[in-house]
């Protein structure tokens, strides 16, 4: 992974963290302002509710006094109190009152608490009220909830009871609205929201009593309000959760189960004030997407700043690996460009006077070398030709003494001196060829060349030479690319470097063995081996054996080599050496592939 | 009603619905309970006083019975073992009933006797009422007396002579010496040639029948003649300041254990006098002369006189009704039973007086609302074949 | 009709008074009477009697004044003669022979003589035979007729004539003017009636009428005559209207109807007598009917009877009885049952309802079901409410006649003269609890300040209105 692909997935995480940290500390924060300000009115809704309950309380209770203290109804006390009054005579007045004061319930107590006339009731005359014993204990202006049992069933009733008193006898008024749909879609509510009514009348939940204001196409379903009615009858206080009418979340409404208790204490129904969330979940929908929007699109800029931001920090760094990368290739005269006051700037300072260095040192390593070469050369040279000048000098000097001693055996001297000489102007004639031979090295004309026809054409070259050695049998293998491997090489001196190697390997083979020339696909080029199953290179020999003039035969001008790796150099390829002695040679050389 | 000449079927019916008496009854009913299968050793009788409230019937219809059942040797006690009877008397509509409810350990069942029932409007009543005068000031009651009418008014007593033009008023007494009047007073006036006596609640006043001759007053708690042709029973006593009465009878042989009434009179019959008297709840019983109570009235009444018939005996005028129509229905003791006529008279307003006279009429003194005037009626009974 | 509304009313009537009947003036000839019932009678005509719903009463009482019968029956169950002047009949009671009074006309004027007698009579099916014999009709059956002349006397055997144009001429004080089917009649004065022309001209029947309505009507002045529902007669009798009432001659029953089909424990006798005993008719007498009429469990009237008020003891109807207490139902099940009764019967409503909650306490469950035509649909309810009228003061006949109307095996009495037997039938009619009787309810009228008439009792027989004998003030 490149520097700049890290520098950006770090950057592009810092990015994307950050972004999303961001978006979701926004999100949070912002839906619970608005839960908040939720709560906030849905508690005025309740506050809202409740009061209203109580002004349809109050507004039963003034209606009932009004019908308590009219002259009507005192009449009635005293009519009845009379002797021989007759309370017969008043079994439809309830009917009438109720009537005419829109009540649904109302019904004439007698002192003695036996109902006189009865509204919702009209056959319960005689019977003792229900509440006969609690109504002298009543405050006047109480309104309470009762459960009053109809002929066709149970029903809720918010109740007042109030006393008609005339003559020194009393009777009491207790009437008053039904807890039904009617009642609660009379309470002034706000949009929105929206109220059931369960009557505890059943042991167990029954959604067939369940009571709604009006009844809306996503209402919830009656069965999904049973946990909160259960747990408001179960604990008897008031309790809130979210209820779901669908898989969309949108269609939650968020229900607070209040308990109404009738005078005792007992749990007469469950009203349940929902509020729906819609609105606030589509807030939050919004904010959500709207955040992830900012975020991604946060992210995006950020990835391109970003990317923009590594581009431009990067570049001098890449430019820097640039310039390393062609000094490891050799080139080493390269600057960089880099003028940023940072660090990188020193960087590249530093690098630039680096390769200064480096070009410095290399040209005087290479004067240095060039010197120590031309020492060795020199060194090479008069060594080489000091070797047949001695002979020469001996020769010469034979015959000097030959003509003047012994001019008799001047004539032979002088032919064996002469041969001698001759001989050894020879080896010095070859061996300043060989010089000027590795000296007129021309630069390579480097084209696509076949490195297998090479190798086909020089191992036919010496097959032959060696297929008439009677002894010590040398077996020539060539195990090449079954495709052309195309180099780019100069043909004639990959040539020669070839010649150089297999003779090479020869001489390493006195008493016979093995010869394998090999091509191979290597990364972007072709190898070419050169195996040998020879007496092997020590570990010193090895490193010595490209030096010129280094030679391990008794022969040869230990020329060959350094011929060899100097048209590697002109061919910007590679050498390496393997061997272990006693075990042959492999000369490896990688060529680049011609494109 | 036209005379009935129905022939045999009728007459059969007629023999069945008013057949057996209560001696005749009873025998019958104690032979049956005699024949009844275990015949019973020991009898419970018992008596039920509805529907009918002829307690006098049932009491004598239990001493028969009691009297048949010792002489069949049956033991009247009150034992578990006992067979209890429990008796009644009903009316249907064409004869009495005696009902006999049988209840043992064994045996349970009814028996039903009918018996004769008394035919309601036998003899053929008819009111005849005539208005003397009509007054603007109340009147508590009058006198017809030689051509004069006297009536008795708070504080005076007026009267009047015959003209053309109707009564006119000749003479006026003052009665200043009777002391204040109880709301609503009641008053009686009765004139005799030479002198009228008044009653007033605890005064007497009297004075001649002269115009400008004085009144003398004095305090009297005697109270009203009871029936001004008979002194001989007593008088009916006004309590001090209230307008009932709580005291009837000749004083000092007052009638016993008699509760305040509104109104008493008397009537004699073969059997001795038999009063009948209103109490304050409106309920009217009859009494015989030995004050038992020996019948009752089904209706609610305010007042009653008594009056006497040509013919048809004396039967008793009783007020019923409310304020604004008022009405006087006859009844009579027959000496079993109390009967009843339809005969009625109606008046419009209130009745504040009603008294026997000396002729066995009734006067009766209507309050009329509307003009609030007095009228003074003189009400008869007539008895027609 | 509330008893409020009453109230109401009665603060308008206050001021009005009544004025005695007799006081003051003689009888007026003319005018109209205005006469409004809630029922509706197809026709007027001897043959209507026979399906007599209550509603309808009215209208059949006004049938005599048109058609008139042989005999009548009085108030103590008399017969008395009325187109018979006279009658005989042998002592077994199998020949009878009338007369008929002289100088009658029928309405268009032909004379009433024994064969339009005998063609009447014999256009319907009897048990007897009829015949004319020198101006007399003689009556022969092989079976004694010891009742023949209750039978006479009933409504359904007014004498009638049919005139060439197809209408029926009685002999009554009022003659049919006009008869809209259901809706409108109009009487008109009989000019040659033999008891002498009725003072008024007309009588104007206004069927169909709501009782509520038929009040409006006579508080405004435009009706002379009104139905009060039983219900609200002490109401009107306290608010000053000036009433006729009968006595009690309508028996309302509970009735377990012909044949005791669902649910199979109504037809056990311990659940019907259990019922029976759970029934508290006190608290409804004296508030539903405010003390009108007579709480009974009987099913004919005690004014009648004399022994009606001893099957109040039901111990007297079934000896199993050992407790008015004592409950007969093992309490644990829950019975059901539905409670017939007609729609338009208001005082059938408000009973079944407080029936239905005094039952609940005995563990049954009664459902009032209003039926719009309860003859008809009586077969809907497992129990009907039922009001019949009775149709004579004839104790054989009437009980009879309410036996077979409540689906009752022919009562059976040794002898029908006696009390006791009759007693002895009723109560084996009762035995079964098929039918258990709550009230004897009477009939009321109201009548406006202008109609004048010496007696009520006069003008309100049993189940007749003998309007001929009235007369209005103020005629112009």
């Amino acid at each position: 992974m490149s520097f700049r692909t890290r520098l950006l997935l770090i950057i592009g995480t810092a990015v994307v963290a950050a972004s999303t940290a961001g978006t979701w500390i926004l999100l949070v924060t912002t839906t619970r302002a608005f839960e908040q300000l939720d709560e906030q009115r849905r508690a005025a809704l309740l506050q809202q509710f409740r009061r209203s309950f109580e002004i349809r309380g109050e507004e039963i209770a003034k209606r009932v006094r009004a019908i308590a203290e009219a002259d009507s109804s005192r009449r009635m006390v005293i009519d009845m109190a009379k002797p021989g009054g007759n309370a017969a005579a008043y079994v439809n007045h309830a009917q009438e009152l109720a009537a005419q004061h829109s009540l649904d319930f109302l019904e004439i107590v007698s002192e003695t608490g036996t109902i006189i006339s009865s509204a919702q009731w009209p056959a319960r005359y005689g019977y003792p009220h229900p509440l006969a014993d609690r109504l002298r204990t009543l405050g006047d202006e109480q309104v309470f909830l009762s459960k009053q049992e109809l002929p066709d069933g149970p029903a809720i009733a918010i109740l007042t009871a109030v006393p008609v008193r005339a003559a020194g006898s009393e009777l009491h008024i207790v009437a008053g609205q039904r807890l039904d749909r009617q009642f609660l879609s009379a309470l002034a509510l706000p949009l929105g929201m929206r109220l059931y009514l369960y009557p505890n009348f059943q042991p167990r939940f029954s959604k067939e009593l369940m009571v709604g204001t009006e009844a809306k196409p996503d209402d919830p379903d009656p069965d999904r309000l049973a946990p909160v009615v259960e747990t408001v009858l179960e604990t008897g206080r008031e309790y809130g959760t979210v209820v779901f009418s669908s898989r969309d979340v949108a269609d939650s409404q968020r229900v607070q189960g209040i308990p109404l208790e009738g005078l005792d204490g007992e749990l007469l129904a469950v009203v349940m004030v929902a509020s729906s969330r819609r609105e606030i979940t589509q807030l939050r929908r919004f904010i959500g997407i709207t955040g992830l929007m900012a975020g991604i699109g946060g992210v995006l800029l950020g990835l391109g700043a970003g990317w923009w931001a590594t581009q431009r920090v990067t570049k001098p760094i890449q430019k820097l690996a640039e310039g390393a990368r062609r000094v490891t290739l050799g080139d080493w005269d390269t600057r960089v460009y880099i003028y940023s006051r940072d660090e990188i700037g020193d960087l590249a300072k530093a690098f630039n006077r680096m390769t200064d260095q480096l070009l410095e040192q290399r040209d005087r390593l290479v004067q240095a070398e060039r010197v120590a070469a031309w020492r060795e050369v020199a060194r090479r040279l008069a060594h080489e030709i000091k070797n047949p000048l001695f002979p020469l000098q001996i020769t010469t000097e034979n015959l000097q003494r030959a003509k003047a001693c012994h001019p008799d055996q001047f004539d032979e001297v002088f032919e064996e001196s002469t041969r001698a000489i001759l001989t050894e102007l020879n080896s010095l004639k070859t061996i300043v060829s060989n010089f000027s031979e590795f000296a007129r090295m021309p630069p390579p004309r480097l084209e696509p060349v076949d490195l297998n026809e090479i190798v086909t054409e020089k191992a036919k070259l010496f097959q032959s030479q060696l297929l008439s050695r009677t002894e010590n049998h040398i077996e020539l293998i060539t195990e090449l690319l079954n495709r052309p491997a195309m180099v780019q090489a100069d043909s004639e001196q990959i040539g020669r470097l070839l010649q150089n190697l297999l003779l090479n390997a020869i001489d390493a083979m006195p008493s016979g063995g093995r010869l394998t020339v090999r091509t191979r696909d290597h990364e972007a080029g072709i190898l070419l081996e050169v195996e040998d199953t020879g007496v092997g290179l020590t570990e010193e020999e090895r490193e010595r054996v490209f030096t010129p003039y280094y030679t391990t035969k008794q022969h040869g001008t230990g020329l060959g080599l350094a011929i060899v790796q100097s048209i590697i150099s002109d061919h910007r390829g590679r050498l390496s050496v393997d061997s272990k002695p006693g075990q042959g040679t492999i000369f490896r050389i990688w060529l680049t592939a011609a494109s | 009603m036209t005379p009935r000449k129905g022939g045999l079927p009728a007459l059969i019916l007629m023999a069945v619905f008013f057949g057996s008496d209560l001696e005749q009854v009873s025998s019958q009913l104690a032979a049956r309970i005699s024949d009844i299968n275990p015949r019973p050793r020991t009898i419970r009788l018992e008596v039920r006083d509805a529907p009918s409230p002829d307690v006098s019937d049932l009491v004598r219809t239990r001493a028969l019975l009691e009297k048949e059942f010792r002489q069949r040797g049956i033991e009247l006690a009150d034992r578990p073992e006992a067979l209890t009877v429990t008796l009644s008397l009903s009316e249907s509509l064409n004869s009495r009933l005696l009902i006999a409810e049988i209840e043992g350990p064994e045996f349970s069942d009814v028996f039903i006797f009918p018996l004769a029932k008394v035919p309601m409007a036998s003899p053929r009543l008819r009111l005849q009422e005539s208005l003397l005068y009509r007054q603007n000031a109340p009147a508590l009651d009058f006198d017809l007396q030689n051509d004069r009418l006297w009536v008795l008014s708070p504080g005076k007593v007026s009267r009047f002579k015959n003209g053309e033009q109707g009564w006119k008023e000749d003479a006026t007494w003052s009665l200043d010496g009777a002391g204040p009047l109880p709301r609503d007073p009641r008053g009686r006036i009765l004139v005799t040639d030479s002198e009228f006596r008044v009653f007033l609640p605890g005064f007497e006043c009297r004075a001649g029948t002269q115009a400008g001759s004085s009144v003398e007053c004095r305090a009297d708690g005697n109270g009203f003649p009871t029936d001004p042709s008979d002194p001989s029973l007593g008088s009916i006593r006004l309590k001090a300041g209230r307008n009932y009465f709580d005291q009837a009878g000749r004083p000092g042989a007052p009638a016993p254990g008699l509760a305040p009434f509104s109104a008493a009179a008397v009537l004699s019959s073969p059997e001795g006098h038999v009063w009948a008297v209103t109490d304050l709840l409106g309920t009217t019983r009859l009494y015989n002369s030995a004050f038992d109570a020996i019948g009752r009235l089904a209706d609610r009444s305010s007042d009653l006189v008594a009056v006497q018939t040509l013919g048809c005996g004396g039967w008793f005028l009783v007020l019923t009704g409310t304020e604004g129509q008022q009405e006087l229905r006859p009844f009579q003791w027959n000496g079993k039973r109390v009967v009843a006529s339809s005969e009625r008279l109606r008046f419009e307003g209130i009745v504040t007086a009603l008294w026997p006279d000396r002729e066995g009429r009734a006067r009766v003194v209507v309050r009329d609302l509307k003009s609030d005037t007095y009228a003074l009626w003189s009400v008869a009974l007539a008895c027609a074949d | 009709m509330h008893s409020g509304v009453w109230r109401w009313l009665a603060l308008i009537s206050f001021t009005i008074g009544n004025i005695s009947f007799a006081a003051g003036g003689r009888p007026a000839y003319g005018g109209e009477l205005r006469v409004q019932t809630s029922g509706n009678l197809a026709q007027l005509h001897p043959t209507s009697s026979i399906a007599m719903d209550v509603s309808s009463s009215t209208g059949l009482r006004l049938l005599p004044l048109v058609f008139e019968t042989l005999v009548m029956i009085n108030d103590q169950g008399e017969p008395e003669p009325l187109l018979a002047d006279s009658w005989t009949a042998s002592a077994d009671f199998r020949h009878w022979s009338f007369s008929l009074r002289p100088n009658i006309r029928f309405h268009d004027g032909s004379p009433l003589d024994s064969s339009a007698v005998l063609d009447c009579l014999t256009s319907r099916e009897n048990p007897f035979i009829v015949m004319e014999y020198r101006g007399r009709i003689m009556i022969e059956s092989a079976d004694p007729q010891p009742e023949l002349l209750q039978d006479l006397a009933r409504p359904e055997r007014g004498i009638f004539k049919n005139s060439p144009n197809g209408e029926a001429q009685g002999t009554g004080p009022f003659r049919i003017a006009e008869w809209e089917s259901g809706r409108r009649g109009v009487l008109v004065a009989f000019e040659q009636h033999w008891k002498g022309r009725p003072f008024l001209d007309r009588i104007l029947l206004e069927m169909d009428q709501d009782t509520r309505d038929q009040w409006i009507d006579l508080e405004m002045g435009r009706a002379d005559l009104i139905e009060i529902p039983i219900e609200n007669a002490t109401a009107a009798a306290q608010a000053g209207y000036r009433l006729l009432s009968s006595r009690p001659l309508e028996l309302m029953a509970l009735s377990f109807g012909p044949a005791v089909s669902t649910p199979s424990y109504a037809q056990d006798l311990d659940f019907r007598r259990a019922l029976a005993l759970a029934i508290d008719r006190e608290a409804i007498h004296r508030v539903l009917l405010q003390g009108q009429g007579e709480a009974t469990a009987s099913l004919l009237p005690q004014w009648m009877t004399g022994f009606s008020f001893l099957f109040s003891d039901l111990r007297h109807i079934d000896s199993h009885i050992d407790s008015l207490d004592s409950p007969q139902l093992p309490l644990s099940n829950e019975f059901q049952l539905s409670l017939g009764y007609s729609t338009r019967d208001r005082l059938a409503h408000s009973i079944a309802n407080r029936l239905a909650l005094d039952l609940r306490s005995a563990g049954i469950r009664l459902r009032p079901l209003p039926l719009a035509s309860p003859s008809r649909d009586s077969y809907l309810a497992d129990l009907m409410l039922v009001r019949i009228q009775i149709a004579t003061v004839n104790q054989k006949h009437a009980l009879l006649d309410l036996a077979s109307r409540l689906f009752l095996p022919t009562p059976q009495a040794t002898d029908w003269n006696q009390p006791e037997a009759v007693f002895k039938a009723e109560r084996e009619l009762l035995k079964d609890f098929r039918v258990i009787p709550l009230f004897h309810l009477s009939s009321h009228y109201a009548v406006s300040k202008r109609v004048r008439f010496y007696r009520p009792e006069d003008i309100f027989l049993t189940n007749a209105l003998n309007l001929a004998d009235v007369w209005v003030e103020n005629v112009q």
